[in-house]
């Protein structure tokens, strides 16, 4: 294995966030596709039930245990009841109570409303599945693949031992938040990847992340992806010819000529403005940025999902 | 009727329409376009947006734009073709921890219990983070915009996806949480008297006692003392909770589903829909933004999913003596052609799409698409671009 380029996909946790609709999930699941083509064991947890990664993968239900879901990738989804109820079941010492408990409505209630605790529950489950381990005694999954979905939640995520430093005494949950916070903040273990398209509201937000935590020493950020970068198939030949054919379609009455001129406009345009949007990411965020192609708007196949997964990855350094 | 007169229709009769979607749709900026077309069609409108995008507000010609209510400057905008005056139009982006705070501020029933509130830590921690605190917030924003003002029609933006249904379940959740056996619980009055409560306070203790080992003593008494605080304002948040489930299901409110025609965001759009039907909320219309490339430069509007290239000689044999300067006129004809067939080629694979979620669709629903502008959106003569395409001009 080319050990530069699966660099970000050998450590346990890779991490993936941005602005809604950019590609996360897509982009998740590319880089697990990878990995397995790879030989490595990659699990997929998406956090929150959501319909995309059942439907990237053509599965009928993802569900709380992983589940295969073809081409060598697991995926799960970590929804806060179940990680809440999970949670329950391991910590309360006996089983009898704890099953009361669990089938308590009032209790579900309290603590769907009590503040973090739906993270600290999903990342106690994150922990679990980092230890476990197969019959042979080495690790299940490698790499840990979590779609964080939108910036908010990954910075719920990430800030949770100061957002709980303040409410919470010595306890089990407080060293639980502790030790996940060590492991998030080990560039080792685990890395941050942001994705943004080359639009100006996931740029802006894709930036204003950095700044919140970089330098905050929670965790150490991987590589940012500039998501569906448009190209223009044009010759600068062609590009160059645009006014002069533009003038003769005009002459000779061509309006389906002048209409080509058009839309050739439209996209180097757009070609442009997206350009200037990930120049000004680069200019404000220092990280390695992986220019994605934008792909055909249509469900990916194994083929193209494996290909932007090695694309991904190989841009790491 | 024509499909387009539905939605033209829902913002003429409706007094609340709530825009859900997935995220990276432009639900926010859809949302703006449906209050600008209320009040372009002589309602006095109000847009709640959730989602903190500069770009709307200036959109609205807002730069100011925030969690106060504000005007919109409608009148720089050109006068309608029937000489009729756009009604008031007026936005707020709402906050969440500011617009949290003033909830707690107006259903304290003195000042001592609001300052308990405020200096509660796992009420700030709440404040701070509690990703269900938007849906909390919005309804707060909505209840308030219904009851105390005088608009004709309330736009509701709401956040992405999931949490767009937090919007439903929230009044409720927190008003049964609130009221629940819970609180007792926790707060058994001036202790046990018949056996019920004897029960109910054993069991308190026990859930106390569990929920001490997990947590730590110190979160626990700030939950508990959270609660005794809260637990005051139960009856004014079960109304307004109770009064905002209700206006959520009425006939005169309508909700309406923004996609765009790209795989993932139709997906989620479909799971929203079902979700919304079970909590028996039917989707009244659906607009697919950004959902079909423009490529005929004289019609904006018109879509073109299919485009040959079948006559490049004749086109080369005509166009070639007015390009003196260009060395290879055939091949860049051929270029600039295929490019336009690659975006019709997309044009169609969004048709697709866009057929396949309006086939799970009511067919009664308005079905609306939007094209991908060549530029974003940034003021209120684009906004108004949105609106002739949204409803008509």
């Amino acid at each position: 294995m080319d050990s530069q380029q699966s660099a970000l996909l050998q450590r346990r946790f890779v991490l993936m966030t941005g602005k809604g609709g950019v590609g996360k999930t897509t982009l998740v699941a590319a880089l697990a596709v990878h990995a397995a083509s790879l030989g490595m064991r990659p699990l997929v947890v998406e956090l929150g039930h959501r319909e995309s990664m059942r439907s990237v993968f053509g599965v009928d239900d993802i569900g709380f245990k992983p589940r295969d879901v073809g081409l060598g990738v697991h995926a799960m989804s970590v929804d806060v009841d179940s990680a809440v109820l999970d949670y329950m079941l391991e910590h309360i010492p006996s089983k009898r109570v704890a099953k009361s408990i669990v089938g308590n409505k009032v209790l579900e209630r309290l603590f769907a409303a009590m503040p973090a605790v739906g993270e600290i529950a999903t990342i106690n489950k994150l922990r679990q599945l980092e230890a476990e381990t197969s019959s042979g005694g080495q690790r299940r999954w490698g790499p840990i693949l979590v779609d964080l979905d939108a910036t908010g939640h990954a910075l719920m995520f990430l800030e949770l031992r100061s957002v709980i430093d303040n409410i919470m005494g010595a306890g089990p949950m407080k060293r639980l938040v502790e030790e996940t916070a060590e492991m998030l903040a080990d560039p080792e273990t685990t890395r941050l990847c942001l994705v943004a398209t080359p639009a100006e509201l996931p740029v802006t937000e894709t930036i204003e992340l950095y700044g919140k935590l970089e330098g905050r020493g929670t965790v150490t950020f991987g590589s940012v992806f500039a998501n569906r970068m448009p190209h223009v198939p044009l010759s600068a030949h062609s590009v160059a010819a645009l006014d002069e054919v533009e003038a003769a379609a005009g002459a000779v009455g061509r309006a389906d000529v002048a209409a080509d001129v058009a839309w050739a406009r439209v996209a180097l345009r757009g070609a442009e403005a997206a350009r200037a949007q990930i120049d000004r990411l680069r200019a404000a965020v220092p990280l390695p940025i992986v220019e994605l192609p934008q792909l055909p708007a249509a469900r990916m196949d194994a083929g193209v999902l494996g290909r932007l997964g090695s694309l991904a990855a190989g841009g790491v350094q | 009727m024509s499909s387009s007169n539905n939605l033209a229709d829902i913002v003429r009769s409706q007094s609340l329409i709530v825009c859900v979607g997935p995220g990276g749709v432009g639900k926010t900026t859809v949302s703006a376009a449906v209050g600008l077309a209320g009040a372009r069609a002589g309602r006095k409108t109000v847009v709640l947006t959730i989602d903190p995008a500069r770009r709307l507000a200036d959109a609205l010609g807002l730069p100011g734009l925030d969690d106060e209510i504000r005007q919109v400057p409608v009148e720089s905008l050109p006068a309608r073709a029937d000489g009729e005056p756009t009604a008031p139009l007026h936005a707020a982006m709402v906050d969440t921890a500011a617009s949290y705070a003033s909830l707690i501020r107006r259903i304290s029933p003195d000042e001592a219990t609001h300052q308990r509130i405020l200096d509660n830590r796992v009420f700030q921690a709440v404040s701070r983070s509690l990703a269900r605190s938007h849906a909390y917030v919005a309804m707060e924003r909505l209840y308030d915009a219904m009851e105390n003002h005088d608009y004709d029609l309330v736009v509701l933006d709401t956040p992405p996806a999931r949490n767009a249904l937090d919007i439903l379940d929230a009044p409720m959740s927190l008003a049964n949480f609130l009221d629940s056996r819970f609180v007792e619980w926790f707060l058994p009055g001036e202790g046990p008297k018949g056996i019920r409560d004897r029960i109910i306070a054993s069991g308190g203790a026990v859930a106390k006692r569990m929920l001490g080992l997990i947590t730590g003593k110190k979160l626990l008494d700030e939950i508990v003392s959270f609660l005794e605080a809260f637990a005051t304002l139960r009856e004014g948040f079960a109304a307004r909770a109770t009064k905002v489930d209700t206006s959520l299901r009425e006939p005169s409110t309508s909700f309406v589903l923004v996609s765009s025609a790209n795989p993932a965001s139709a997906d989620d759009a479909a799971w929203l829909r079902h979700d919304l039907e079970r909590r028996k909320v039917s989707m009244s219309g659906v607009v697919f933004n950004q959902s079909y490339l423009p490529l005929e430069p004289t019609e904006p509007l018109a879509r073109v999913s299919v485009l040959r290239d079948d006559d490049l000689e004749t086109r080369a044999s005509t166009l070639a003596p007015h390009l003196p300067r260009v060395s290879d006129p055939r091949a860049v004809l051929r270029e600039l052609r295929a490019l336009r067939i690659e975006a019709a080629a997309e044009n169609a694979r969004f048709d697709g799409i866009v057929q396949g979620l309006s086939a799970e669709l009511d067919a009664a629903s308005a079905t609306v698409r939007a094209p991908r502008f060549d530029d974003e959106i940034r003021d209120l003569d684009g906004l108004l671009r949105l609106v002739g395409v949204l409803v008509g001009s």
